[in-house]
Parts: structure tokens; sequence; C-alpha cells
């Protein structure tokens, strides 16, 4: 979850980021052409693409990486039953025969 | 707006509809404002797209291990009441089976002050009144498993096997849900 803020977090930087460059391209283009506004929209919505990919990126890691722990948890909780079964389950059926024909 | 090929609407028409101002540069100024906000959502918008789609699919996998381990712990208490329902079943066939019956009217008697009427399955039926007198006894169609169920004056006690069993099942589904 930490991760998480951390990327939202980066990612709004990088979008600072673009925003003060912008404001320096300000100064850069004074009376800009439709071309060079053109090229200026390019820039950003690419920059932004990849600031989205990198995010998804690590997002997708983080993901991966919960669910192996997930899997993991699952795994082992499994094993904990079986083993849990195969010691005790013949004393369980007698337990729970003889609470059941107990008339107390 | 942003277009799935990155195009802007609101800045196209900026760029081609904009009457030619007397303060050009302060056009540019708000265009390039425009395109950076445009952008800032494109971020913010992919980052909550990229959240809630991470989101769905770890829910998704929580959910699918879940049911893995819910179904394997299903098994195990078929396994186990499969068993005990087996040894019910022989146990009703012996004679502690009507020690039984015996012990759980008695019990129901002092518990509740007196006895009008006992419920017990059909088969039961001709021994029961055997081991009780001056009560009604009659077929309940709720008892599958065996045992009985004592009513005095609207009051009743469950004996029953499939009372007992659903009790048993709920401590057992508990015990492992403790492991």
């Amino acid at each position: 979850m930490e991760k998480n803020k951390d990327s939202f977090v980066t990612s709004q930087d990088h979008a600072r980021e673009i925003f003060v460059n912008a404001q320096n391209n300000q100064l850069r283009f004074g009376v800009a052409s439709t071309a060079e506004i053109e090229q200026i929209r390019r820039e950003y919505i690419e920059r932004a693409q990849r600031r989205i990919d990198i995010y998804r990126e690590n997002e997708q890691e983080h993901l991966e990486t919960m669910m192996r722990e997930i899997d993991e948890q699952r795994t082992e909780k499994l094993r904990r039953i079986k083993v849990a079964y195969d010691s005790n389950g013949i004393q369980w059926i007698d337990e729970i025969f003889k609470s059941i024909i107990s008339a107390d | 707006m942003t277009h799935n090929d990155g195009t802007f609407n609101s800045v196209e028409n900026n760029v081609t509809q904009q009457p030619v101002s007397q303060e050009p540069e302060k056009n540019v100024n708000n265009l390039e404002d425009q395109l950076l906000s445009e952008a800032y959502n494109m971020i913010q918008q992919g980052v909550f797209d990229i959240k809630s789609e991470m989101s769905r699919e770890l829910s998704m996998h929580k959910i699918e291990s879940k049911k893995e381990v819910y179904a394997e712990k299903e098994h195990y208490i078929e396994t186990v009441f499969a068993v005990v329902k087996k040894q019910l079943l022989n146990f009703r066939k012996s004679e502690a089976y009507i020690d039984y019956l015996a012990k759980c009217a008695t019990k129901a008697n002092e518990k509740l002050g007196g006895l009008t009427r006992l419920y017990v399955t059909r088969t039961d039926l001709e021994v029961m009144k055997k081991i009780v007198s001056g009560v009604e006894v009659k077929q309940d169609l709720r008892i599958m498993l065996g045992g009985i169920i004592a009513e005095n004056d609207g009051l009743t006690m469950d004996f029953s096997f499939d009372k007992k069993i659903r009790m048993e099942r709920e401590k057992f589904e508990q015990k492992l849900n403790e492991l």
C-alpha cells in the first residue's frame, strides 16, 4: 500500500515536472505556431504516457508479489489442514461420535 | 478531453477557432497551461485506472484462493462426518441406542419438569413407546438420523442426532478455521 502511494506521488511529481518544463517552454517559445503547439502537445502526451507505463510496470510487479504471498499463505494453510487431519482425523471422528451419543 | 489517439479536443478547438488576439503571447501561455492540464489529467486518470485494475485483480485472486481453501476444508468435513454418520447408523442397531433414548427421555423429564410428548423417527416409535409410559410418542420428519425431541408445555429439548451433528459440524469447522 505504501509502495502504491509512493508510485502515485511519484507520478504526481512527474506531472508537476512537466508543468515546470512547460513554463520554461513558454519563455522559450514566446509566440508559438500551430505546428509548434502540436509538437509540444505530442511531447507532453508521450511523457505522460511514459510515466503511466512506468507506474503500471511498478504496480504490476507489486501485484505479482502480493499474489505470490497469497499463494504461499494458501499453500501453507492447505498443508496445515492436511497434516492436522492425517495426525488427528481418527481422533476427531471418535470425539465427535462420542459427543453425539452422549446424553449429558 | 483526450481521445484514444491522444488528441485533445479542447486544444484543437482553441488552435482552430481562437480568433487572432492582440496578446498572442498570453494565448500561447493559455494553450500551454491547457496542454499541461490535459497531460496531468491523463496521468491522474492513468494512475486511477491502473490502481482500479490491479485492485480488482488482487481481489479476484484472494477470492479464488479462499475458495480453494474452503473447498479443501469442506472435503475434510464431509469425510469426517460421513464416517460419523456411518457409526451412528451402527449405533442405532445396538442396545446402547435404547439406553441413549431412555437417558435422553429421563434428562428431558428432569429439565422440563415433565413430559407431554416425545418425537422420534418412524423406526423408533415402538421402542420409544416401550421406554416411556403416559407420554405421547409421535413421529417427527425433522429427525432423520435418530434421537429424540422432548416437549413439555411448549418447551422442547432436542436430543436428535440431526441437531447434534449440525452443532458438531459448526464446532469442527471452527476448529479447522483455527488451524
